[in-house]
């Protein structure tokens, strides 16, 4: 099959560049380090016979935290051929990259784990960020948490139809735990640019500096009681909930 | 000490519940770099007429589905000869709070400058500049009601017959190809195209108001966000806009001159090319009803706060889209009047007339500025 060079501009290759940003939060992803796609340098896609959609993206990446520009990074995205059925399936990413990891964030992750496991009362919020875009500083931890655990589902709900984006937390709730592992309740909306859809989802994350961020479960909510809304691809089932290995 | 997070409070709040108190009545002591609710931008609206005779009058030119005025500011000088205009609509998408935003600056910026700055007071000899900061003003309405409704997109109108979920989205209810791509006619979904073409006042405002000035309308702009791309025509993907050549040399100099300011990037081309098929957008129609220049601005940002952009982005985000938006306004003003001028990519303010240049020498300006626009994208 040949190789198609893409314009870097185009959807396409921004679509494909969105879903390795996705993956790379899953794998490198804390309160202090969350990555987004900064800009697709080059593109290029190969259909593969009976396995899918293969793109090959070079872009660079920020952290969200210190908005700073962290890296370049080259990512294979395969999207599996769905074979006619209406499930979704979740893509296959391989990343490599450059300087990703020279930002040392052990310091402040360590910090704000003593000072979580410390406190006598457990962390809470709503609506972050507000309407006005504002978030108090000691929540934007947990919301940069919120968005790499978003990333788990996003990664998951991807295909070549959809563009994620995690939109707000409605709210998170730190949740008693007995060991130095933190748990979160996250109520997350998501939104997916094609369909222009708001997404709910319950999540429950677990984060320690050690181990990183897991997504122990994934729950879709639906939009209203009684309608059904045809999103581009929506699964219903809780993801694979197994964290990915590093 | 982390504390819950109900007890943190946005300490701008208390500030802003103080300010819009007075602001209705003093138009200098109006902050342009916060989010403004309807009752605030309809008291700004009428100050600003109030303040600017001879330069500012408003018109109501429709009704919203709940019966609220559908207003536009025209601006410009009188000149005693028939003149050109210009059209820029924000706020058809409720939830995209950085459009009205920017509407408003927009204004501001032209108030403030055009005694000043030569250039803009010959355009608003030229050109007649009508803008409505909020087009979908129920919407918008109901995404100031709560924070739950923060993120509503569409038109507030009743459910159709058989279904339950309110509104349309008015992007997809203009007679452009209605309802063939990038629609979808579930009226829960966020791009119910409605039930008709034109099911939507707000629709038919601007269709009637526009479509009775299509020779006299240059420029049609109509602000969204985010993503910070600049569209061209057309929508659909297998119909391509007689000027698409130009279209794309006008949107890389605004995206240029957007660049220029804040060093932003913005991806230009169209819809089905840089985002996704779409059909039933006022930007199509008015291309289609033959407005030769039709751009749909993304404002930012690419996604990290998305709708939610902060209020201290409000002004970068203004300032630069103002840039790109004085560049396309300029190119089209130049060109109808015959002005021979570079394709500019500063702001009107610090535009200063230009030398006239012959064709060839325009022309290989706008050639190296389009080369290295594209080369950065
Ligand atoms: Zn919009």
């Amino acid at each position: 099959m040949p190789v198609e060079e893409l314009n870097p501009g185009h959807y396409p290759a921004r679509r494909a560049a969105v879903v390795a940003q996705h993956h790379l939060n899953t794998q490198h992803g804390s309160p202090y380090r969350w990555l987004l796609l900064e800009r697709v340098l080059s593109a290029t896609l190969e259909a593969m016979a009976g396995m899918g959609m293969k793109y090959n993206v070079e872009f660079s990446v920020k952290d969200a935290v210190t908005d700073q520009s962290v890296g370049l990074c080259s990512s294979e995205v395969l999207f599996p051929a769905s074979g006619g059925s209406e499930e979704q399936t979740p893509p296959h990413v391989q990343s490599s990259c450059e300087n990703l990891l020279n930002s040392n964030t052990t310091e402040e992750e360590k910090a704000l784990h003593l000072q979580l496991r410390g406190n006598s009362s457990l962390v809470s919020g709503d609506y972050i960020p507000d309407s006005f875009g504002f978030i108090a500083p000691e929540m934007k931890p947990f919301w940069h948490l919120a968005g790499v655990a978003s990333s788990f589902v996003m990664l998951k709900e991807s295909n070549e139809s959809t563009l994620y984006n995690m939109a707000q937390v409605a709210n998170v709730t730190q949740l008693e735990s007995q060991n130095d592992t933190l748990m979160f309740r996250y109520h997350v909306l998501l939104h997916e640019m094609v369909s222009q859809e708001i997404i709910h989802w319950k999540l429950l994350v677990s984060w320690c500096p050690a181990e990183g961020v897991k997504v122990l479960s994934a729950e879709w909510q639906p939009k209203c009681q009684h309608c059904v809304v045809p999103l581009a691809k929506t699964t219903q089932t809780p993801p694979d909930t197994s964290p990915t290995p590093p | 000490m982390i504390t819950p997070a109900t007890s943190y409070k946005d300490p701008s709040a208390q500030h802003r519940a103080m300010e819009n108190g007075q602001q209705a009545l003093e138009l200098n002591n109006y902050n342009y770099t916060r989010y403004h609710s309807m009752d605030e931008i309809s008291g700004w609206m009428e100050q600003v007429v109030k303040e600017n005779p001879g330069l500012v009058s408003s018109e109501v030119y429709g009704e919203t589905f709940e019966g609220k005025n559908i207003t536009l500011l025209k601006i410009g000088l009188d000149s005693g000869s028939k003149k050109k205009a210009i059209w820029m609509d924000c706020g058809i998408h409720a939830r995209e709070w950085i459009a009205p935003a920017f509407c408003q600056w927009f204004i501001k910026e032209i108030l403030r400058t055009h005694k000043t700055d030569e250039k803009l007071n010959l355009m608003l000899h030229n050109l007649d500049i009508y803008v409505t900061p909020v087009l979908n003003i129920d919407g918008y309405v109901y995404s100031w009601s709560n924070e739950s409704n923060r993120l509503w997109r569409k038109t507030r109108s009743c459910p159709a017959p058989h279904c339950e979920c309110y509104g349309t989205d008015l992007n997809r209810n203009f007679y452009a190809n209605w309802g063939m791509v990038g629609i979808s006619r579930n009226c829960c979904s966020e791009i119910y195209c409605g039930p008709n073409v034109l099911s939507e006042k707000e629709a038919v405002a601007v269709t009637e108001f526009v479509g009775q000035r299509v020779g006299e309308i240059l420029c049609f702009l109509t602000i969204h966000s985010y993503g910070q791309l600049i569209l061209v025509p057309y929508g659909h993907p297998e119909i391509t806009a007689p000027n698409y050549d130009e279209l794309m040399q006008v949107g890389l100099a605004a995206a240029q001159a957007i660049k220029d300011v804040h060093g932003m990037n913005y991806i230009v081309g169209t819809s089905p090319d840089v985002l996704y098929p779409n059909s039933g957008s006022s930007r199509d129609w008015a291309r289609l009803m033959g407005i030769p220049y039709s751009f749909t601005f993304e404002l930012r940002d690419k996604g990290q706060h998305g709708f939610k952009l902060p209020e201290e982005q409000i002004q970068p985000a203004c300032e630069e889209a103002y840039a790109g938006a004085c560049s396309i306004i300029n190119y089209v003003h130049d060109k109808a009047f015959n002005i021979s001028t570079t394709m500019t990519t500063t702001t009107m303010e610090t535009t200063t007339a230009p030398a006239p240049r012959n064709n060839a020498a325009l022309w290989t300006t706008l050639l190296v500025s389009c080369l290295t626009a594209t080369t950065l994208l």
